[in-house]
């Protein structure tokens, strides 16, 4: 096969008349007012707020518990420690991913760098997911220990270490079936644009 | 009332190269991504693009940006899909009478996204400087890479048949 040769019967194809009508082209502009990207760019400005509201609540929730019970316990000061660095850890990154897609400027910008920065902040999603979900999974740990108190047995702790374990090696072999095969489409899009990049 | 004017001349942009963008999007097209959603997506973009378009480039050149741009980076990230409208007539069966060009449609999934992008250009006689100024290359680098794309793609076809 020729691409020179196809030229022609290319050109053919674009000569017939057109297949769309108005009616259908209204019902795409009334159907969905947001592209794709909008639409990711708004998810993330909807989390910078959640994380913004549940955070204080939160916190204020185990002061009014601190309160009721009359008492300051080390407990709460740590899950309310380990929540605070958890929600700061989150809304760092939303507003990261958020002031990156607000970068992308489809009407402007070339295929490679749209290409580029789409591919980067794909990756840049799956990293987090795992990341987010690693960091979850010790700190449900650590709220049910805090929920057992200290008067419990000790098995129970050890009970709940093993269970911990067998989660997360589960979560592991999901994350790497649903996401590792994405990961790897990813990164042949990066040496793709790289070598697209590099001047021959 | 301006907004409907708009409209209006939208559409009617949207028809005279409507085959442009059907052909760009079918090129694109995976099981992940169906051609009806990448085609809504296409409109959605060049609609908000278009009260922004002031002619600095021909309408094709400024076509064949948002199009591809769409095309190469489309992202969705929710599981959940928007409805989209489906297309009435098929174009797919006019296109498959001709045998080059069916040939192609069944070898340009084996390349990478920047490659067909540059597929396209060539096809619809893009000059160089166009084909540069739409992807980020250096008029050199389209030269070379346009040659190797084409040898690839014979290489390819020569395996096939």
């Amino acid at each position: 096969m020729e691409l020179d040769k196809l030229k022609a019967s290319w050109k053919e194809t674009s000569k017939n008349d057109s297949f769309i009508s108005p009616d259908e082209i209204k019902g795409m502009l009334r159907n969905k007012s947001n592209g794709a990207l909008n639409k990711l760019i708004q998810w993330e400005k909807n989390c910078i707020w959640i994380i913004i509201v549940i955070m204080p609540f939160f916190l204020g929730i185990l002061y009014m518990q601190s309160l009721l019970k009359n008492e300051f316990s080390s407990g709460l000061l740590w899950l309310g420690i380990a929540f605070s660095i958890y929600a700061v850890y989150s809304l760092f990154v939303v507003i990261y991913k958020y002031r990156y897609l607000k970068k992308i400027d489809m009407l402007k910008m070339d295929i490679i760098t749209v290409s580029n920065m789409i591919t980067k902040i794909k990756r840049f999603v799956i990293y987090d997911l795992i990341v987010s979900f690693c960091l979850l999974v010790p700190f449900v740990f650590f709220i049910i220990t805090i929920m057992l108190g200290k008067d419990e047995e000790a098995w129970l702790y050890v009970l709940l270490t093993i269970y911990t374990i067998v989660l997360v090696v589960i979560a592991f072999f999901i994350l790497k079936k649903y996401y590792f095969g994405r990961i790897k489409t990813i990164q042949r899009a990066i040496k793709e644009i790289k070598e697209f990049e590099a001047e021959d | 009332m301006k907004e409907k004017v708009l409209e209006k001349e939208f559409i009617e942009m949207i028809q005279n190269h409507d085959r442009i963008i059907y052909k760009i999007a079918s090129f694109y097209t995976d099981k992940d991504t169906p051609l009806s959603d990448l085609y809504q997506e296409v409109v959605l973009n060049l609609w908000r693009g278009f009260p922004l378009f002031r002619g600095d480039s021909k309408v094709s050149t400024w076509i064949y940006r948002i199009v591809l741009n769409t095309c190469v980076s489309f992202f969705r990230k929710q599981k959940k899909k928007p409805v989209y409208v489906e297309i009435s007539k098929d174009i797919a069966a006019e296109q498959s009478n001709n045998d080059d060009i069916k040939e192609l449609y069944n070898l340009i999934n084996k390349l990478g996204k920047l490659e067909r992008a540059l597929v396209l250009l060539y096809l619809d006689e893009k000059s160089y400087q166009e084909m540069a100024d739409i992807t980020g290359l250096s008029l050199s680098n389209v030269a070379t890479k346009l040659s190797r794309i084409k040898n690839k793609l014979k290489q390819m076809s020569n395996e096939l048949n």
